[in-house]
């Protein structure tokens, strides 16, 4: 028996490295398939479902309907009759932990999901 | 054996992962945008994390009522009112954010300029029905505008005009995520990231803006909504994006946004998004709007001159978008693709 590395040794080590490096690097994107979008009311789940889904959500708050539209991997409040606005004001939202609050008519939509293992800011 | 002992640590390798970093998230709606704190100190718990985040929710809230010209009873607001009358005795942190608004009017020749309240309230981008002023009315409006008629002593604030108005939307948000940063800190925070309405606030102990990478920054797309533009990393830092897409109205097939040209009284026309990062919230806030005002050469020329200032400037050409960086930032941006 001896100890010597084969070709087929090194060509697995080469292939197995590279997997793990490439892992690093691979499991923050594969992570951002498959989220979840939750509708919340008054505390209260109103609507969950897949944000790769296309969809129209419509949920009646405090001030009227809201209307929320998920399309294209993203979610975003497209109508509301709240005073401010904040929650259209927002935009379209798709990443995990991303959340579009409407704090008069008491709703929060969350993206929920692996979140990614680094530190990120969005501006803009 | 030492083959297969090679082999073992390379099964190993493959199965470790990355420590998963321990944040607490908490989001809330402030100064008429959302407000998110992240806490990433794996010596705070839970509680103690959510009683900080508390407070700093508690503390961007005060700022608001200070510095909010939507209410007669705010500091700026009373300060309205009493425009051309009389001066008003305000809170310290008022003079201070006043003159620092000042001092870069001064030096972009009133292109950032806290005085424009008239015109921004006639333009009223965040009414329901949205109509372009009149010319002769924002000829009349521009009459009103000019930050050197802000009279300030150690604790009041005189307006020397009747009708004139402070409009802080272009500084307070930067100064109250810079204020919680602080705050964080003073909690024995290390690490954190302030956002309130994508003005950044990255607080990372030991770090320093462009030449640390604690944390990516993403750039929303301004044409393209639910993508980003590109990213680069900082480490503490204040990060601020004014763009025309974030408040507008479309009448007529014309875009009309909400940062407006002192020096016109209409929206800036020459770029669509400008990035700023800075060693603080505040100067990045004040900056990308004045930068946004300037346009792409004095813009640019404005942030290479301008020490621990560095910035993207994003402008339409054709149909698509050309974008220019500051020295800086050279090699520490990425491009996504569109």
């Amino acid at each position: 028996m001896t100890n010597r590395l084969t070709t087929a040794d090194i060509v697995l080590l080469v292939v197995l490295t590279a997997f793990t490096i490439g892992s690093f690097f691979t499991r923050d994107l594969l992570a951002s398939q498959g989220f979840t979008v939750v509708v919340e009311l008054r505390n209260v789940a109103v609507y969950k479902g897949n944000l790769n889904e296309e969809r129209q959500v419509t949920v009646r708050g405090g001030f009227g309907d809201v209307r929320i539209s998920i399309h294209n991997g993203c979610v975003a409040v497209v109508h509301a009759e709240c005073p401010n606005k904040v929650c259209v004001r927002t935009g379209w939202r798709n990443l995990a932990g991303e959340s579009i609050i409407c704090v008069p008519n008491r709703l929060v939509i969350r993206i929920l999901g692996d979140m990614p293992n680094v530190v990120r800011g969005i501006t803009g | 054996m030492k083959k297969i002992g090679i082999l073992i640590t390379v099964v190993l390798l493959c199965s470790c992962e990355r420590p998963s970093l321990r944040r607490i998230v908490r989001q809330t709606t402030a100064m008429d945008t959302y407000l998110s704190v992240t806490v990433y100190d794996e010596n705070i718990g839970t509680e103690q994390g959510n009683a900080i985040i508390d407070s700093v929710f508690a503390e961007v809230g005060r700022i608001e009522q200070l510095m909010t010209d939507y209410a007669d009873t705010s500091d700026v607001g009373r300060v309205n009112l009493a425009a051309g009358k009389e001066s008003v005795s305000v809170s310290q942190e008022l003079v201070h954010l006043l003159t620092l608004a000042n001092h870069y009017s001064a030096s972009s020749n009133g292109s950032f300029d806290v005085t424009v309240g008239p015109i921004v309230r006639a333009w009223d981008f965040l009414g329901v029905e949205h109509e372009v002023p009149t010319r002769s009315r924002i000829r009349l409006l521009r009459r009103l505008v000019d930050y050197r008629n802000i009279v300030l002593d150690s604790a009041r604030v005189f307006l020397r005009q009747r009708g004139m108005r402070l409009d802080l939307g272009g500084i307070a948000k930067g100064y109250a995520v810079d204020r919680s940063v602080a705050l964080l800190k003073r909690f024995g925070v290390r690490r954190a990231i302030v956002d309130l309405g994508g003005n950044l606030g990255v607080w990372w102990e030991g770090t320093h803006a462009l030449d640390s990478t604690a944390a990516e920054i993403l750039i929303r797309h301004p044409r393209k909504e639910g993508t980003f533009f590109g990213s680069f990393r900082v480490g503490t830092a204040g990060i601020s994006t004014s763009g025309d897409y974030q408040r507008y109205f479309i009448k007529d097939g014309v875009r009309y946004h909400h940062i407006i040209d002192p020096a016109t009284g209409y929206p800036a026309r020459d770029v669509v998004s400008v990035t700023i990062v800075a060693e603080d919230a505040t100067a990045a806030d004040a900056l990308s709007t004045m930068v946004f005002v300037l346009g792409r050469e004095k813009g640019m020329e404005f942030i290479e001159r301008t020490p621990g200032v560095e910035g993207l400037i994003v402008w339409e050409e054709g149909d698509s978008l050309a974008y220019r960086l500051s020295s800086g930032l050279q090699g520490k941006f990425s491009r996504s693709h569109d």
